[in-house]
């Protein structure tokens, strides 16, 4: 009985020294994306970015999605996404009429096999007003 | 005995760590006219021929009706992460990129299904 026990105590040490050996190289997946509007005085922009990213014993994969609309007078809108492995994405979105104004910029940051993080601000603003701002995140990481 | 219970507690480890590996996970974003979706893991493109052919008949409407829609989606060379970004707003701008290898797809009025593969020149 008590070799029975030597033998299992031996096999997890043998187990556990290549794991130890290693560099741990996380195995997972994650997603995550942000969005958010802003609309005032006939003005509106609407911006939000997704990404994805996994990795495995075959390597790392990620993608990005991004996207901006605006309506309304003066509206303009771009997205980009740039990058190799790891991915940066921008969207930005705007329509102004003279001092009425509503934005949308979302940021993301794809870093492949780590980690996905996205932000949106948004900000609404009327002559005489207090710009309205806001801020939504989404953020995930591979454990 | 003892040996048995570590034995039995390896296994179960294995168990868990194996269903952790196993498991994909996705995100969705809606703000305004705007739809965002991001999935990764072993079973990101698990969409069944039926699905893939209801989406294609999707955007035929989408195209034939008001021509508003816009999108791009991105899939990893393996299909294992796929992100994508659409739109009801003709006004809508979209950009998407991958790793190396990843197909990215544009699809709009203009250029009804336009793909391109990453690293290509």
């Amino acid at each position: 009985m008590h070799s029975k026990f030597l033998t299992a105590a031996a096999l997890l040490a043998f187990t556990a020294l290549p794991v130890m050996a290693q560099p741990t190289q996380p195995q997972g997946s994650a997603a995550a994306g942000s969005g958010g509007s802003a609309a005032v005085g006939g003005t509106s922009a609407t911006t939000l970015g997704a990404g994805a990213t996994t990795t495995g014993p075959e390597g790392s994969a990620s993608a990005l999605g991004m996207g901006g609309s605006a309506a309304g007078p003066n509206a303009t809108s771009r997205s980009a996404v740039h990058g190799n492995e790891n991915l940066n994405g921008q969207a930005m979105a705007m329509s102004h009429d003279q001092g009425t104004m509503s934005k949308s910029h979302t940021v993301c940051h794809d870093k492949a096999g780590n980690s996905v993080d996205c932000r949106t601000k948004t900000m609404a603003h009327e002559p005489g007003q207090k710009p309205d701002m806001s801020t939504s995140e989404g953020s995930a990481a591979i454990p | 005995m003892i040996a048995y219970r570590i034995s039995a507690c390896l296994a179960f480890a294995c168990v868990l760590a194996t269903a952790a590996m196993a498991q994909s996970t996705s995100a969705t974003v809606t703000a305004g006219p705007l739809r965002g979706t991001a999935q990764a893991g072993p079973d990101a493109d698990l969409r069944s021929d039926n699905d893939k052919d209801r989406a294609a008949d999707d955007a035929d409407a989408r195209r034939d009706q008001d021509c508003n829609h816009r999108s791009v989606t991105v899939r990893s060379p393996n299909g294992s992460a796929t992100a994508s970004a659409s739109s009801s707003n003709g006004s809508t701008v979209v950009a998407g990129g991958g790793a190396p290898g990843s197909r990215t797809t544009y699809e709009d009025c203009a250029r009804p299904d336009q793909s391109s593969k990453d690293g290509e020149k």
